[in-house]
């Protein structure tokens, strides 16, 4: 049974559509990322999962749940890290916990929660005078209070330093291995290149792509880049390696040669190098989820 | 003269809180300098001094030449902020917005133009109220450029963006810096710092603990890269003869992919010793350390 | 000059505002009904206006609404304007910009003060000319010096109300501050009677012209009976210092304490939000 299951789901707002006939489906135990432009869906999607918007046309499930019919079941078993929660209140942390774990009907220790978001020493302050970041650890807590089945996690690392972005990682990690379904919306695609097992593009209110990120480079066609470092680029070196298979671009950057390629043809140039002069050092690079994100979106530029 | 230049910069707010402890920094002009560390390291209190927003306890802060107490006024004016924290005026429009700006700076800036270039041109007769949190920091980037600045200082520039806003932020940062405006450039998304910086400096619990390029922290940290290599027909011998090499450690080798991790200068050596012994290599990969990692190699964060 | 910059963006702002509406709207219907009310029912009003003269009677019965309005109205649009933009985060990017704390602060005080001018007058116009209009007659000169005067008395309470702001540093106290101020001037009057009750102070009523000055309101209104009893038709009878036989009691005193109100509110507020941390 998969995790989510969302089938010919359209969206429109009065006359604008955000959702076009959207099939997705999240198998159990996954980490999903789920990628967009702003405006692209991923919201609403995300509002649907959760029964706060109701589609135009066709259904979701979460677990075999129908999200209209089953809200409270669907409910019960998802965390959810919403994004633009508002103001906090003034309640302490531990107490916005405990409303949590009650609210689940689940067992729990609060502090065992703030342990595990690293705000254990903050649990008794009021949280309106937590910092963004603390504000987003708790949130992050509320969302795992009950261990739930399903975590939805919206632009989880706002307001978070790389060490907060870090825990936020593990625990993601952690939640994965106990067979946790984990759907990721995010646009800082670092994080989602780091956690995700596939992901999803929505552009326009339509998925242009689901795969896992080395999969979406192969569909896209993107070859690597070799950056070779000389003491001195030899002439004639350049042309050389231009005249080989598989080499679609070369440039010279200072004493780099950056040199784009398929995987296959990296050995050849980089012993075209070292017969030609002396190599300092070799670097690869892969085609980024940026600019996969891009060439699927058809970004501005 | 630098951009920037601090000296001794400390600042305590109340008896029991030091953000700052004696920093010493200078910015040259022209660079693009990332500004790192972890929460309530002290980031934002550097830039409130630079902006006369708070007063250092002791030590001195210039920007541009000039102090950035007494010449407060002079530096705003030279100087575009992308402020992290704040808010638009909900009722009036970009227009509204830019205009204010171009009167307050002086200048005679299109707003047309400066909207045009931060891709918010079609919503210049909206009110900023309506606009989502992506289109609120393109306006006040937009706000940051009218002008001309010799010094912008980016704090957090990509809150909100999606990832094509963030690559026409960077497309800005580098076009500013190619016209010869210093950048500071303070954010937690390491991967856009790498992007743009020239160096970056790492600030822990109030004190400066790493200035330099991403590669020289690299050295510094004494970090090797690893190397991923694709071979088919890898014997022992070959796996052995890779392991001796110098400046080659913690060699792997399973399901045909060999992984070790090497000096810059080894890398090279690892393809053709096993070429050498027999292998046939059908690819290889380098991965260096990533920024994230040095962050937290400096910071003693990720516990 | 960046001040200008600062006062026509909080003016820009304000007028987009329902808020603004919602006041313009009331100011005229206030204004108008008072003119026209007075207007229509001179018959009965006239009786207790000093000298019997339909204009004096016009300005003074739209006069005491018409300020205590404005005072309720002042303390609603400005003890936000310095301490809500700090809250909320708007004065980082007002003061990214090239501008002193002492020009945003004066920016404010003209821009608001322009809030409030601009609907007052206007309506105030229309209602003195509906009144005069009833009357058959208007008190040209009267009418211009009581416009003046108001808006004096509007830049006073914007003045004592965003100096408040610049002061405190949450809206809360703001508010709690800019209610202590219109409260105890209501209970100024009640508050000096206890007094004279219970230190024994009726055989010398004198004290009280000293006392009676020293709220915003009662120095203005001296300072306002004073001026319009010198150069026109109005009453000497309202100056209260005609009914005092003090040395002290003259309307210098009031004009004294009033340019205070102007500028103690101001530099107070200026000085602690120059020095402070944002």
């Amino acid at each position: 049974m998969a995790a989510i299951e969302i089938s010919g789901v359209s969206k429109r707002f009065g006359d604008v559509t955000a959702l076009q006939n959207l099939d997705l489906t999240v198998e159990e135990g996954e980490v999903f990322g789920f990628l967009g432009p702003n405006g692209a869906g991923k919201s609403t999607t995300i509002d649907i999962l959760l029964d706060h918007v109701r589609p135009t046309v066709g259904s979701a499930q979460v677990f075999g749940h129908d999200t209209q019919a089953a809200s409270v079941p669907v409910r019960e078993r998802t965390g959810v890290l919403p994004e633009g929660y508002g103001a906090l209140g003034r309640m302490t942390g531990r107490t916005h916990l405990e409303f949590a774990l009650q609210a689940k009907r689940a067992e729990g220790d609060p502090q065992a929660i703030l342990d595990r978001v690293g705000i254990a020493e903050a649990g008794d302050r009021r949280v309106e005078d937590y910092s963004k970041g603390m504000k987003q650890r708790l949130m992050l807590g509320m969302a795992l209070a009950g261990d739930p089945d399903l975590l939805i996690l919206d632009e989880p690392t706002t307001g978070l330093d790389p060490n907060g972005a870090r825990r936020m990682r593990q625990i993601v990690q952690a939640e994965a291995d106990r067979g946790t379904t984990v759907f990721f919306s995010s646009h800082i695609l670092e994080q989602v290149e780091a956690v995700c097992d596939r992901v999803g593009i929505l552009n326009q209110g339509e998925l242009v792509a689901v795969d896992t990120i080395d999969g979406l480079r192969e569909a896209a066609g993107a070859t690597g880049q070799l950056h070779v470092t000389m003491s001195s680029i030899p002439d004639g070196l350049v042309e050389t390696i231009e005249q080989r298979g598989g080499v679609t671009s070369v440039a010279v950057e200072g004493t780099t040669l950056a040199v784009g390629c398929e995987n296959a043809a990296k050995g050849a140039i980089v012993a075209d190098c070292y017969e030609a002069g002396t190599v300092e050092n070799v670097e690869t690079s892969e085609t980024s989820l940026e600019d996969l994100f891009v060439s699927y979106t058809g970004g501005e530029n | 003269m630098a951009a920037i230049e601090l000296n001794g910069l400390t600042k305590r707010f109340g008896e029991s809180v030091t953000a700052l402890r004696g920093v010493d920094l200078r910015v040259n002009e022209g660079e693009v300098f990332g500004f790192l560390g972890p929460n309530g390291a002290g980031k934002s209190t550097t830039i409130n001094i630079l902006l006369d927003f708070v007063r250092p306890t002791s030590g001195t802060a210039r920007v541009l030449g000039l102090d950035a107490q007494h010449d407060s006024q002079e530096v705003r004016r030279r100087t575009g902020v992308l402020p992290e924290g704040y808010k638009v005026y909900d009722r009036l429009t970009a227009r509204h917005h830019l205009e204010f700006v171009i009167e307050s700076k002086e200048t005679n800036d299109d707003p047309e133009a400066v909207l045009e270039r931060v891709g918010l041109a079609d919503a210049i007769d909206r009110k900023a109220g309506d606009f989502s949190k992506g289109m609120k920091q393109r306006l006040t980037l937009g706000m940051a450029l009218v002008g001309d600045p010799d010094l912008l200082i980016l704090d957090e520039p990509s809150t909100g963006l999606d990832p094509s806003g963030v690559q026409d932020v960077r497309q800005i940062v580098k076009e500013e810096a190619s016209n010869g405006t210093t950048v500071f450039f303070s954010s937690h998304i390491l991967s856009q710092v790498e992007a743009v910086c020239d160096r970056v400096g790492i600030l822990r619990d109030g004190e400066l603990v790493a200035v330099d390029t991403v590669d020289g922290l690299r050295d510094a940290a004494g970090t090797q890269a690893t190397l991923r290599v694709v071979a088919d027909g890898v014997t022992d011998g070959a796996i052995d003869a890779v392991q001796s090499l110098s400046g080659v450690s913690s060699v792997t080798f399973s399901d045909g992919v060999l992984t070790a991790s090497v000096d810059d200068g080894a890398k090279m050596d690892v393809v053709t010793t096993l070429e050498d012994h027999g292998a046939s290599v059908s690819d290889f990969e380098t991965e260096e350390a990533s920024l994230e990692e040095l962050f937290m190699a400096y910071t003693g964060g990720g516990q | 000059m960046s001040w200008v910059a600062v006062a026509r963006k909080d003016f820009r702002d304000a007028i987009r505002s329902r808020m603004f509406w919602a006041l313009a709207i009331v100011f005229g219907l206030l204004s108008v009904g008072l003119g026209a009310a007075f207007g229509y029912y001179s018959d009965q009003f006239i009786e207790s206006v000093p000298g019997n003269q339909l204009g004096v009677g016009l300005v003074s019965f739209v006069q005491s609404p018409i300020t205590i309005f404005i005072m309720f109205v002042s303390a609603i649009i400005c003890h936000k304007s310095i301490v809500g933009e700090w809250e909320q985060g708007s004065l980082k990017l007002l003061l990214s910009l090239p501008h002193t704390r002492l020009e945003v602060i004066t920016g404010k005080i003209v821009g608001r003060s322009a809030v409030l001018a601009v609907p007052a007058i206007a309506s105030l116009v229309i209602g003195l000319g509906v009144g005069g209009a009833l009357l058959g007659t208007v008190p040209i000169v009267l009418s211009v010096e009581f416009l003046v005067a108001i808006l004096v008395y509007i830049v006073l309470y914007v003045s004592i109300f965003v100096g408040l702001s610049a002061v405190t540093r949450s809206s809360s106290l703001a508010v709690a501050g800019a209610i202590v101020l219109i409260v105890v001037q209501f209970f100024w009057g009640a508050i000096a009677a206890v007094l004279t009750i219970v230190l024994d102070l009726s055989g010398d009523a004198d004290w009280l012209y000293i006392y009676q000055s020293l709220t915003p309101n009662g120095a203005f209104n001296e300072v306002l009976s004073a001026t319009l009893a010198a150069t026109t038709e109005w009453p000497a009878a309202t100056v209260r210092a005609n009914n005092v036989d003090a040395v002290y009691a003259t309307p210098v005193l009031a004009a004294l304490i009033l340019l205070l109100w102007f500028v103690v509110p101001v530099a107070l507020g200026y000085w602690r939000f120059s020095n402070a941390d944002l």
